[in-house]
């Protein structure tokens, strides 16, 4: 996506080639193996893949919070023009939260269950800025992001357990944008959920990124949530960038045999005869080295070249960027993948 | 086949010592009304498919039917058998009969089991001595659940697995014994997207060919309505609507079923985004059920009969069942 960096001044978050290490059991595994995207000004991007795909990863990187065993081990994340892959703890301590902030996978598990909500909120303002606001004034601002979120003011003297899950998940969206930052990472915000709740969820998130302007970093794996919020998009497997750009082109044109048989594994209400697609195997392990493409075991379209040489990230169109040796088929491939991974599964005849 | 008629469930709320002493002046105990009633049933060969928010009743359900809780009124009727009723040998041909499949394949699973020792548990623990016999049941049970080529899969553990094969092995371990009914808790949920539709194919193939009745359990109307014969939609313990799948998602008649199948995110793309309907509000407390209809309190439609009367299921049309005042008269 790098080709896609024309207007510096209009890219809040670049991402560039960043690789991140992890040691396991003598090995060394690579989580994710040189991924660039850019997110502009009030853009919201999805970044979509399987389970250890290396999604969480880049949003742990980008905020410096990787577990002791993960390591950066190559790459920058410039914010703003500035590269803060290099920062010190105390430098990263005044970006986190006030320029980029997380909402963190399970809510259930982010909040301080013996504080009160009210506490963990001020706390987030006071470990910021100058504390010469006063706790009232402080409280207020908290009450104001409550209602934004959709919870009732006096809501926010209650202790988390008091809160159902949507409820907590809104919390820690009040605190992700209290002090408002210019990006926020959302990681499978609405992932423990169920349906309804998912639903407000994504309304919110879209609100807050249609009319506050916030810019969205969203992981999941479900591509409808990402049909829903996003305008771009990056398709991740095995730790590596497969297909990104515009969520449109994408999508309705996939170039890459993983990004088409994501978009038919997926059932829709709308058509319940929609011949689904599973595609067998499972992902390489962290720890093999790859020669070739990161796909090639699984792609039923993969011939001798993609096994050996890693393709390398195409422009097919503006704003489409593809890593795959076949690309010129993809139109053929797009028919052939539903004949030969289509399951039975279709609603009733 | 298997029969649910007036099934209810409650548990007894943990009581602290103040909240004992109100209870004992109102002389009344406080229970969770987890199932409030429902009836149903499944043929052999076909999937029902239950759907619902956390919390309201799809879990019980299972286990009542599976005989895991003992029902606090109304009865499952398995091969014209009341399970409750069941002693002795009934009892254990039931617990044979009668499998589940469970949300998590990495919980639920031996991690110091082989592939082949998981599926030969079942049968140990139901005296199948010969081992012969044994491992053609075992060999038949992996084959129908697609871990082939058999001998890669048998010594494996489950450490080796990926989260697809792992929840393959729960199928043929749920299946060896040949069951009637078959229960499947969110049993893809836990999976990658592009494993799943080959374990709901699994499902649904093993469904028709072994004659079981199979119950569903998600939350997702868009998997149930690709796998599911008929669904039922549940709302606080209650089955509010059911019917044949393309009727419920097609023509969806309760005003939760709506709100259920509207906030559904579809996987189309577009510029211009359109909103998700999401209802606002959460379903009711279980220990005190609103008076009426459990769902007036979030319902944009909720007329004066909703606050005074329960709505009964009343079929609006062949195998289409609903819960409203609203509709039909």
């Amino acid at each position: 996506m790098q080709a896609a960096i024309e207007n510096e001044n209009e890219m809040l978050l670049q991402v560039d080639d960043l690789k991140v290490d992890y040691q396991m059991e003598g090995a060394v595994g690579r989580a994710v193996d040189g991924v660039s995207f850019a997110l502009r000004k009030g853009e919201c991007i999805g970044l979509v893949g399987e389970s250890g795909s290396g999604k969480s990863t880049i949003a742990k990187a980008i905020l410096k919070l990787l577990p002791s065993n993960g390591a950066l081990a190559g790459g920058r994340v410039i914010l703003k023009g500035r590269d803060i892959s290099h920062f010190t703890e105390e430098e990263m301590d005044a970006i986190r939260w006030a320029e980029i902030s997380l909402v963190p996978q399970s809510a259930m598990n982010a909040l301080n269950p013996v504080q009160r909500i009210s506490s963990q909120m001020v706390e987030t303002f006071l470990a910021h800025q100058a504390k010469a606001d006063s706790r009232k004034t402080l409280l207020d601002k908290c009450q104001q992001l409550f209602e934004m979120v959709g919870l009732s003011r006096n809501r926010i003297f209650d202790y988390p357990h008091q809160f159902s899950g949507g409820m907590r998940q809104r919390a820690t969206i009040a605190m992700a944008i209290a002090l408002e930052p210019s990006v926020v990472i959302a990681d499978e915000p609405t992932t423990a959920l169920d349906v309804i709740m998912q639903a407000q969820i994504i309304n919110l998130l879209k609100s807050l990124s249609e009319d506050k302007g916030v810019s969205i970093i969203l992981i999941t794996h479900d591509i409808s949530i990402v049909a829903q919020i996003c305008q771009r998009v990056g398709v991740m497997y095995a730790g590596r960038l497969v297909e990104s750009g515009d969520i449109l082109k994408v999508f309705n044109n996939p170039f890459h045999p993983y990004t088409m048989g994501l978009k038919a594994a997926f059932p829709t209400i709308k058509e319940l005869k929609k011949t689904l697609i599973s595609i067998p195997g499972s992902p390489p392990l962290l720890t093999k080295r790859l020669e070739g493409c990161c796909f090639s075991d699984r792609c039923p379209f993969s011939i001798e070249q993609c096994q050996r040489v890693i393709p390398h990230t195409v422009t097919i169109r503006e704003d489409h960027y593809v890593a795959c040796h076949r690309i010129e088929y993809a139109e053929r491939f797009r028919k052939e993948i539903i004949d030969i991974f289509g399951t039975r599964v279709r609603g009733q005849s | 086949m298997i029969e649910v008629k007036d099934l209810q469930k409650s548990f007894a709320v943990k009581e602290t010592f103040f909240s004992a002493f109100t209870s004992l002046l109102k002389k009344k105990e406080k229970r969770i009304r987890a199932v409030n009633g429902i009836s149903f049933s499944i043929h052999a060969g076909e999937i029902m498919g239950v759907a619902g928010e956390s919390g309201c009743g799809k879990t019980t359900t299972a286990m009542l039917l599976l005989g895991l809780y003992r029902p606090s009124g109304g009865k499952v009727l398995f091969e014209g058998m009341d399970i409750s009723s069941l002693k002795g040998t009934e009892l254990r041909y039931f617990r044979r009969k009668a499998q589940l499949i469970f949300q998590d394949p990495y919980e639920s699973l031996n991690p110091r089991f082989t592939v082949y020792r998981t599926i030969e548990e079942p049968l140990i623990v139901n005296r199948l001595r010969r081992k012969s016999e044994r491992r053609e049941k075992i060999m038949k049970a992996m084959e129908k659940a697609k871990l082939m080529p058999l001998e890669a899969f048998c010594d494996k553990y489950p450490h080796e697995l990926s989260g697809g094969e792992r929840q393959r092995v729960c199928i043929a371990r749920a299946i060896v014994l040949e069951p009637v009914l078959l229960i499947a808790d969110e049993a893809t949920s836990m999976l990658d997207v592009s494993i799943r539709a080959g374990i709901l194919e699994i499902i649904k193939e093993l469904t028709e060919e072994m004659k079981m009745a199979t119950l569903y359990i998600s939350h997702d109307m868009s998997l149930l309505g690709s796998i599911c014969d008929k669904i039922g939609i549940m709302y606080a313990g209650e089955i509010v609507e059911i019917g044949r799948s393309e009727d419920i998602i097609q023509s969806p008649l309760h005003p939760y079923t709506r709100a259920l199948i509207e906030a559904v995110p579809v996987p189309e793309f577009r510029r211009a985004k359109l909103k998700l309907k999401a209802i606002a509000g959460e379903p009711p407390d279980l220990v005190n059920l609103p008076r009426g209809c459990s769902f007036r309190l979030r319902c944009e439609r909720a007329i004066k009969a909703c606050r005074t009367s329960r709505p009964k299921l009343f079929e609006v049309k062949q195998g289409h069942f609903v819960a409203c005042h609203q509709v039909g008269d």
